[in-house]
């Protein structure tokens, strides 16, 4: 093993590998800025380029791509307050804030550096369980992963922001906006009025975007400031204050990087999801859960610190079982077969430099990012500074191109404009917007796992093991949960 | 703040906050009522959703209802919430500068923007508004190609008060960024809109 693993370092340190990754990763950055076109769309535009190409090659090139989006979509995140992708939506809770405080880059640092340790925790997760993860793999089925969603969808409790009664309504609403669409199971079409452009269901890349970036947008154009309104750390130290963020809450780091590869690990169930766990997950066990939502370092590391570490996680069914585990591994899957590799036992005995290669790869590439970012946080985070009627055409652009590129349609820019009247509405009279986000973006996969549990196991499947350890982990983050409610408003009730 | 004023702003949230609920209340209703038409396992979580979304409002109608009849304010903001006072020890440095992160000017994004949205007169709102309308009533006719120059130019030149050349510029190195990704690289369609008078 330890051979494949140094043949696969060796083969990654060529030339020909380094400069593709270089040229995947400056595509990735370009690409991954613009909100809306993530790391799994520019990859498929990208995957032709790749016929004839050798596998470390194919490799270098779209993994880099990838990871370089993955930290670009929470860049926009932290700057602008518009998420780059769906799965970069919790950075804007906390990102965005420390940079309204002039913290940008301390955010910008602590964005990149959770990142990075987060993608060392994926890869480590990949090297480790290659030999045993095929029958971990399989021990999940659609019951479990209607479990993991029950989990995230329990965090609404404490994601409401003081406001639980508000909270849950709006993740009844999510969750309700959700199952918009074809039905999967008996393909009859639900609250779609007629409409054809609601038949594949409500995007949550226009509902993110218009969400989050509208009200900002909005709010720079009637106050004409910029969007940082005092600077506390003007040079590159707020950036290796950053850096030093991660490290002070390690403990949040490495569960923030844990949650992302363990997320990663389980196939159907996404990176949306995995940020949502970890960033509720870290406010539960969080000694200042007031701070999230407000500027919390600590937050931001939670939401910024699983994204990369979901990569190294997804790449895992992917290589050992030929199952995808999100869109990337699916791309992923395709490059294999271009490359003539056959995912499962083949890339386990014979092809296991190549597979070793991937992990030398996904450490390779962030390692690169980081190094080519930091030259450009001080530009970026002084755009925080710049009068906001220079920015708003700009975001403008931005945001209308992001959601129209989901699927090609002017229906997808007018859902987002909705979901930004919407957000200024909820901003305004204090109703919380991060649930809905989070039964939004569960709904789907809760629907769709609940029926297949029951069609496939009828009710036998609630008393599968890791189904019942899934249900317990439920009930105490829901205790947990109401019982730090309750005393949090223990005081405010006395004094009304 | 006047006292008139704070108390207007008041009954203004108090019947922003009853529209709203009760509007909440209609969509979760009409969606309830919408799902009897289908089979039950199409209905399932329709129904359970909606039906739960529905008893979660009526409780907090009843709230409202309470809190209007015994005259307490009906919307109780989250309190701005501050950290603990610094406990002597090794934690000193970090609670000190977590405080410093949060303090009573800037609590945080949310409450910010409530503060924008709140405050800000009548006029900042129509002229937002206005432009915003000009951009996708424009983008919507003429598609972005056309709305990117003529929007970016005169909200600059307008609202920015910025000189010509920066206006151009601005707006040259934009198309360019879109032209090169969009176009060149991902090959990606732009938006064109009803009336395209300019296409790629």
């Amino acid at each position: 093993m330890l051979d494949a693993a140094l043949s696969g370092l060796m083969m990654v340190l060529s030339l020909d590998s380094i400069m593709m990754m270089l040229v995947g990763i400056m595509i990735g950055f370009a690409v991954g800025i613009l909100p809306g076109i993530g790391g799994p769309t520019a990859m498929a535009l990208m995957l032709p380029f790749t016929f004839g190409m050798d596998p470390v090659l194919i490799f270098s090139f779209l993994l880099g791509m990838k990871v370089v989006c993955s930290t670009t979509g929470d860049l926009t995140s932290v700057l602008f307050g518009i998420p780059g992708e769906a799965t970069s939506a919790a950075v804007v809770l906390d990102g965005h804030p420390m940079a309204r405080k002039g913290q940008a880059g301390r955010a910008l640092g602590i964005v990149l550096s959770s990142s990075l340790v987060g993608a060392l925790i994926g890869a480590c997760v990949l090297a480790l369980s290659i030999p045993i993860i095929r029958p971990v793999v399989m021990m999940f089925g659609p019951p479990e992963f209607f479990m993991l969603a029950m989990v995230g969808l329990v965090f609404i409790a404490s994601l409401s922001g003081g406001q639980m009664m508000k909270g849950l309504i709006m993740g009844c609403l999510g969750l309700l906006i959700s199952l918009v669409g074809i039905d999967p199971h008996a393909g009859v079409p639900r609250y779609t009025f007629g409409q054809l452009d609601l038949w594949e269901g409500i995007g949550l890349v226009p509902v993110v975007i218009g969400l989050f970036g509208g009200p900002e947008i909005f709010q720079l154009m009637m106050t004409k400031n910029s969007i940082a309104k005092k600077s506390t750390t003007q040079d590159l130290s707020g950036v290796f204050d950053g850096f030093r963020d991660t490290f002070r809450y390690w403990k949040t780091t490495f569960m923030a990087g844990a949650i992302g590869a363990g997320v990663g690990v389980v196939p159907g169930v996404g990176g949306s999801v995995a940020q949502f766990l970890s960033y509720g997950y870290a406010r539960q066990r969080s000694k200042n859960p007031e701070l999230f939502g407000k500027g919390s370092p600590e937050g931001l590391i939670a939401a910024a610190g699983n994204n990369n570490a979901k990569d190294g996680g997804s790449l895992v069914p992917t290589i050992a079982i030929g199952l995808p585990g999100s869109v990337t591994g699916a791309i992923l899957l395709n490059a294999f077969l271009i490359a003539g590799l056959n995912p499962g036992p083949e890339m386990l005995t014979t092809r296991l430099d190549v597979t070793f290669s991937l992990f030398w790869i996904d450490i390779i590439a962030n390692v690169l990012v980081v190094l080519i970012a930091l030259p450009l946080l001080k530009p970026l985070s002084k755009l925080t500074f710049t009068d906001g009627p220079i920015l708003v055409p700009f975001l403008l652009i931005l945001v209308v191109l992001g959601s129209y590129s989901e699927n090609n349609s002017l229906f997808s820019v007018w859902i987002m404009l909705a979901a930004a009247a919407f957000g200024i509405v909820c901003i305004r009279w204090n109703w919380p917007r991060v649930p809905l986000l989070l039964g939004l973006v569960l709904g789907d996969h809760a629907e769709r796992y609940l029926f297949l549990s029951h069609s496939l196991h009828g009710w036998s499947w609630l008393q599968r093991p890791i189904v019942i350890g899934l249900a317990i982990v439920v009930v105490f983050i829901l205790y947990s949960a109401l019982r730090k409610s309750g005393a949090k408003h223990a005081p405010v009730e006395s004094n009304a | 703040m006047s006292q008139a004023a704070a108390t207007q702003r008041s009954r203004t949230d108090v019947y922003a906050e009853w529209a709203i609920t009760s509007l909440l209340l209609i969509m979760f209703a009409g969606a309830f009522a919408l799902s009897l038409k289908w089979s039950a396992q199409t209905a399932f979580l329709p129904r359970l959703l909606s039906g739960a979304g529905a008893v979660l409002v009526l409780v907090r109608i009843g709230g409202l209802l309470r809190s209007a009849l015994s005259h307490r304010p009906v919307t109780r903001s989250a309190p701005a919430q501050v950290p603990a006072a610094p406990q002597a020890g090794a934690d000193d440095e970090k609670v000190i500068e977590l405080l410093a992160d949060v303090d009573e000017e800037d609590q945080g994004n949310e409450d910010e923007l409530k503060g924008v949205f709140s405050n800000s007169p009548l006029k900042l709102w129509v002229e937002a508004l206005s432009w915003l309308t000009a951009f996708f009533v424009c983008f919507y006719l003429f598609g972005l190609l056309l709305v990117l120059p003529v929007f970016t130019v005169l909200y600059l030149r307008f609202i920015a008060k910025k000189s010509w050349p920066f206006c151009l510029l601005y707006v040259t190195g934009t198309a360019g960024l879109i032209y090169f990704l969009f176009i060149r690289l991902l090959h990606l369609p732009v938006p064109q809109g009803v009336f395209p008078l300019i296409s790629l």
